[in-house]
């Protein structure tokens, strides 16, 4: 298990290096350089051209990209051209708030929507079936930012319960973790509920309700937790869509999260700003991706027993370079 | 003697909205203790259907219309949830058809036995005690102690079903229903796991209930047969009386019988019933027999036959009935009836 860890993680860094790629490739193909964008369409030329060479923006494509690599491995993702601050600071410092956001989230579709799921699957065809089913399809179907925009009327300018702006308490979260809520809540209930059909009708249930023990031991400990591997799926994609939501969510309650960032640096063509947080926003993706990986493994004992033969296999035959070196011996 | 297990009219029907698929047709069973019941029939012929109608364990789409249930003088059609839950595991435990699935496959074959003894564990048992116990089932079954922290999927199909035999005996259970427990596996494993449940079974002088479709499983391990069609019992005796061909038998019996190649006398080619089962969807108005039986007659199409017992076998056919009760019988069949 722990061999698997290691080379999904070693498996992360070629994965990076693409992503680098295409981020720079594409940012590389927006008009105007650094410098006209700092100083604005009024300066001299000279003063331009002077903050692009500082910057390195008339060397060439490839060679600027091999800085870059570097530069991210180091750490270091340049600097905003507004605020003059790392670009790393700046992401760091507004990462809690989208962080909170899609935690609070996320653990609210949990609460509402496996329960909910697990209750249509189990009551197929009843009122709360009817009812889930039908919650989760409007849930699917209502577009974000109009739902953000009713509540925004209701809640603060009719009701002024809520505030409609800023982050400063958590009652400034109460809509915003609604509206990413959700669609989160309307995808999880029905991937629940969908698996959860599938394995109350499955042969092992069976033989459980024959044992004669508790129907909610039953319905939790042997159905639910073979139909947890797809909702974990589903949980994790949603993590990832949460925190790319935020973009349309944050923008709209002023949150001053990642995603509001995100929009202003769009807005300034602030492009390292842009950069590192795309770079880091794909790189949280793939670290959740490879979290659930694992926790597929502490599911599912076959995934292990899959995941373990693998280790074995590798560890029987030896790393690439040890094989290499092996067989450049035999012909030396 | 008192039956441990009576079974009265029953009806099961499963109701989707295009049709009604009529499973059961009035079955009567009487099952006493210590006794091995052998329930045979032909695929879509109702066999499972009367083991999960007993587990109370149909699926949802089935509809008992009538009848009754009866264990131990205790109703089961119509128990709560509570009762029921007394009754399966530790009164009534059953083996399943198919051992690769019926496995929890996130479990460990160990925990899913030990499940099994904690839910009907009456004298509180310790940890330790509990260990003890789940240690001696897996002794009882033949799989080493050691391969109880395994997964299903760590064992061959023989091995599962060893389990699934293991989880069913944990409580010591009066009753065993076992629903073609050896129809997924290999002819070696079969003989083995049937080898395995018989000692068991005479060792802890439980009942049991063998559904199958293979008379050679059937003539190894019952003591009475039902010969089930369409959702009827249309044949019930004890295994010798069923399997002796000089007596009078219901002509599916017959049929079934010449289907089996025979190892004493040369023949070309075996006889097969003709047609196929009857379409439980849309059965027949008399018996259900009547389209694929070689003595059908003109009352088989519109009468309904009813039980008659002839000597010890109770069958449900007309042409017996006109054989044997009527004016042309032979001097066998008189003296069957005289007993009777």
């Amino acid at each position: 298990m722990r061999g698997f860890i290691v080379r999904r993680l070693l498996l992360l860094l070629p994965t990076i290096l693409a992503i680098i790629f295409i981020v720079f490739f594409v940012t590389s193909l927006t008009p105007g350089s650094p410098g006209r964008i700092i100083l604005g369409p009024n300066a001299e030329q000279v003063n331009v051209d002077a903050i692009n060479h500082e910057l390195g923006f008339d060397k060439p494509f490839y060679a600027r990209y091999v800085d870059y690599v570097i530069n991210v491995f180091k750490g270091d993702l340049g600097k905003t051209y507004f605020t003059n601050k790392p670009v790393i600071d700046e992401i760091i410092s507004r990462f809690p708030v989208t962080f909170n956001l899609a935690v609070y989230s996320l653990f609210f579709s949990c609460i509402i929507g496996i329960p909910l799921g697990v209750f249509s699957a189990v009551k197929q065809y009843s009122i709360i079936d009817y009812l889930g089913t039908t919650l989760a399809i409007l849930l699917a179907v209502v577009p974000t930012f109009w739902f953000a925009l009713v509540l925004i009327l209701f809640f603060s300018l009719e009701l002024k319960m809520l505030p409609s702006s800023g982050a400063s308490s958590s009652l400034h979260y109460v809509m915003p973790v609604i509206v990413t809520a959700l669609p989160a809540i309307a995808s999880i209930l029905r991937m629940t509920r969908t698996t959860m059909l599938e394995t109350i009708r499955s042969d092992y249930v069976r033989t459980a309700r024959a044992k004669g023990i508790n129907e909610n031991k039953v319905v939790w400990y042997h159905a639910f937790k073979n139909a947890l591997l797809p909702v974990v799926t589903i949980i994790g994609m949603n993590f990832g869509f949460t925190i790319g939501g935020t973009v349309i969510t944050e923008s709209i309650f002023s949150l001053p999260g990642l995603g509001l960032l995100t929009i202003n640096s769009i807005r300034n063509k602030d492009i390292p700003q842009v950069m590192g947080i795309v770079l880091f926003f794909s790189l949280l993706f793939l670290l959740i991706m490879l979290l659930i990986d694992i926790l597929y493994a502490y599911l599912d004992p076959r995934i292990k027993a899959t995941y373990d033969a693998k280790e074995e296999t590798a560890i029987r035959k030896g790393t690439f370079f040890k094989r290499s070196i092996r067989r450049i011996k035999r012909l030396v | 003697m008192s039956n441990l297990l009576e079974i009265k009219d029953l009806h099961v029907v499963y109701k989707t909205r295009e049709e009604h698929v009529f499973a059961l047709n009035g079955i009567h069973l009487e099952l006493q203790k210590g006794e091995t019941l052998g329930i045979v029939g032909e695929t879509g012929a109702g066999k499972t259907t009367i083991a999960l109608a007993v587990m109370q364990l149909l699926a949802r789409t089935a509809v008992i219309t009538s009848g009754s249930i009866q264990y131990d003088s205790q109703e089961l059609i119509g128990a709560s949830q509570r009762e029921l839950q007394k009754v399966r595991g530790r009164k009534i435990a059953m083996i399943f058809q198919d051992p690769m699935t019926s496995l929890n496959p996130t479990m460990t074959v160990g925990a899913q036995v030990e499940e099994m003894v904690r839910a009907h564990d009456l004298e509180n048992l310790s940890d330790l005690e509990i260990d003890k116990k789940v240690r001696k089932i897996f002794k009882a079954v033949e799989i080493h102690h050691r391969r109880r922290k395994e997964f299903p999927h760590n064992f061959s199909g023989g091995m599962k079903q060893r389990v699934v035999i293991a989880m069913a005996l944990a409580c010591s259970p009066e009753l065993i229903i076992a629903d073609e427990p050896t129809t997924a596996l290999d002819v070696t494993v079969q003989s083995q796991v049937l080898r395995l449940m018989n000692d068991l079974k005479v060792k802890l002088n439980t009942s049991m209930i063998m559904i199958t479709h293979d008379l050679g499983i059937v003539a190894k391990s019952c003591d009475r047969v039902a010969i089930m069609y369409a959702g009827e019992i249309v044949e019930t005796g004890k295994l010798e009386e069923v399997f002796d061909k000089s007596l009078a038998h219901h002509p599916y019996t017959t049929g079934l019988f010449k289907a089996i190649p025979d190892l004493y006398s040369k023949c070309d080619r075996l006889v097969p019933i003709q047609g196929v089962a009857s379409d439980p969807t849309d059965l027949p108005d008399g018996c259900n027999f009547s389209l694929r039986c070689n003595q059908c007659m003109d009352i088989c199409r519109e009468v309904d036959p009813i039980v008659n017992s002839y000597g010890n076998l109770k069958i449900k056919c007309h042409y017996l009935e006109q054989e044997y009760k009527g004016g042309n019988c032979d001097e066998q069949s008189t003296n069957r009836n005289k007993k009777t």
